[in-house]
């Protein structure tokens, strides 16, 4: 109960940046060519941008691919991130997450997506240590987040982001007209923004 | 400018877009302060939804990375930072570069400053097969088909966007599993796709094939569906013009001349 309130009162919209180095000094010392802090900028960001590249593109070995390439590209864009546009995890992200896409839409482009891994959302190990009961406090605050959402809502979002599709597929897997799917994932977005109190 | 343009914001910021779509709301986003910002939330925000998926990489791949950072060329800041002196490792040229572009893999200094050859030639070796998936996502095109404008006229649409946007688009669903199976299919561009949010694993050693069901010819292989627990969306391959329907078996896992199974589903275009 006492940790709940100290999560409570926490801002970090980002569980993962709640602790650890600070992200940003390490990108802009990055950015003058500094590699020792972009090696530390991958210990501090590499389980989770590689998780997220896992979770949309599946296959393991393309994934190893779509996380170096994440990584190439982060290292050659630090130097123009721009802190206005969002926290530098939240760029990083963005990076690997478009890299993942791009590469899932290439495999359906050219031949269908071969797939031979499956990801399972893996629990965290839940141990004793305040830093791991606050993470998975904060992901009960992402589930009750995402219970505000409507199922429509919910859906579209999820297809859209983790299932890497485009927002006229999302209307053609749901069955809805093409204008909507785009409302329902921005609308969607928009309330897990209010409702997590997201800053970027 | 179209007043419905930023609601393409939430899509853009999860990359659920085409790059027709990217680059036009990336033309708006320039003139728009407020999309610019819903765009950073949004993104944070659905950042958010895998927060609870880590996974570290292995640990060569560390090794890769750095090497091939150390070998890596910087872009030039947009605009030199007031205060900061400017990095020694950019080149003059680099700000030429598109932004989308793969990070330059010159080598600049011959060696990797940790001296980790091997893992600077696996790395050279993992970059290559990435250019060739480059070179193998050139978009599929099909001409004289009529699809709705979007804002600027679009160049280019894969075949999917272009069956899924067309006009005469047949839209059926069944259920399967747990969920629904969605075969759309434009007599127009001649072409069908198949979409599934959840389909299901098939069993070790089989896979599912979609057919079109041809008159005179009974079902023509259309291509396998790629084996996942997870959305999927793929073209069929072949003419869909003169189907009258579409079928899915589950057949061994390089895909059978004809079905071996009863189908698994089966949608009618009549
Ligand atoms: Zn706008």
């Amino acid at each position: 109960m006492v940790i709940m309130a100290a999560v409570g009162s926490g801002d970090e919209s980002l569980p993962t940046a709640a602790v650890g180095p600070d992200l940003g000094s390490l990108l802009t010392r990055s950015a003058r060519g500094d590699e020792g802090a972009f090696a530390e900028l991958y210990d501090a960001t590499a389980a989770r941008l590689h998780g997220l590249v896992v979770r949309v593109v599946r296959d393991r070995a393309q994934s190893e691919e779509v996380t170096q390439e994440a990584f190439l590209d982060i290292w050659t864009h630090c130097t123009r991130f721009d802190p206005a546009k969002g926290s530098p995890l939240s760029w990083m992200l963005t990076i690997a997450h478009r890299k993942a896409v791009d590469r899932v839409r290439s495999a359906e482009a050219s031949k269908a997506r071969e797939v031979t891994y499956e990801v399972t959302t893996t629990e965290r190990e839940h141990d004793s240590t305040l830093e791991k009961v606050e993470v998975r406090l904060d992901q009960q605050r992402v589930r009750r987040a995402l219970a505000t959402l409507t199922d429509t809502q919910r859906g579209a979002v999820e297809l859209a982001y983790l299932g890497g599709h485009t927002h006229t597929e999302v209307a053609a897997l749901l069955g809805i007209p093409l204008g909507t799917a785009k409302t329902r994932i921005r609308d969607g977005l928009i309330r897990l923004r209010d409702t997590l109190e997201v800053t970027a | 400018m179209n007043p419905d343009t930023h609601a393409l914001a939430g899509a853009y910021a999860v990359n659920a877009v085409t790059d027709d779509e990217r680059r036009s709301f990336e033309t708006h986003l320039d003139l728009c302060a407020d999309c610019r910002a819903e765009v950073a939330e949004l993104r944070a925000a659905a950042a958010t939804l895998t927060s609870d998926v880590e996974l570290a990489p292995p640990p060569a791949l560390r090794a890769s990375v750095l090497a091939a950072v150390s070998q890596t060329r910087q872009l030039s800041p947009l605009e030199p930072p007031a205060a900061a002196s400017p990095p020694g490792s950019n080149g003059p040229d680099a700000a030429a570069e598109p932004l989308a572009s793969l990070p330059a893999t010159a080598s600049v200094d011959g060696s990797p400053a940790d001296g980790d050859e091997l893992a600077a030639r696996r790395n050279r070796r993992g970059l290559r097969p990435w250019l060739a998936a480059a070179v193998a996502a050139a978009v599929i095109t099909i001409g004289g088909v009529a699809w709705q404008p979007w804002e600027d006229s679009p160049s280019q649409l894969t075949a999917t966007e272009q069956v899924l946007r067309a006009d005469d688009a047949q839209r059926l669903e069944l259920p399967m599993g747990s969920s629904e199976i969605t075969l759309v299919r434009s007599r127009a561009v001649g072409r069908a796709v198949f979409l599934a949010d959840a389909m299901p694993t098939p069993p070790s050693g089989k896979a599912y094939q979609l057919w079109f069901d041809v008159p005179g010819r009974g079902m023509v292989s259309a291509g396998m569906i790629p084996t996942s627990g997870h959305a999927v969306t793929v073209p069929l391959e072949g003419d869909a013009r003169t189907a009258t329907g579409a079928g899915i078996t589950l057949e061994p896992e390089n895909g059978s001349e004809h079905p071996t199974s009863d189908p698994v589903a089966l949608f009618s275009f009549t």
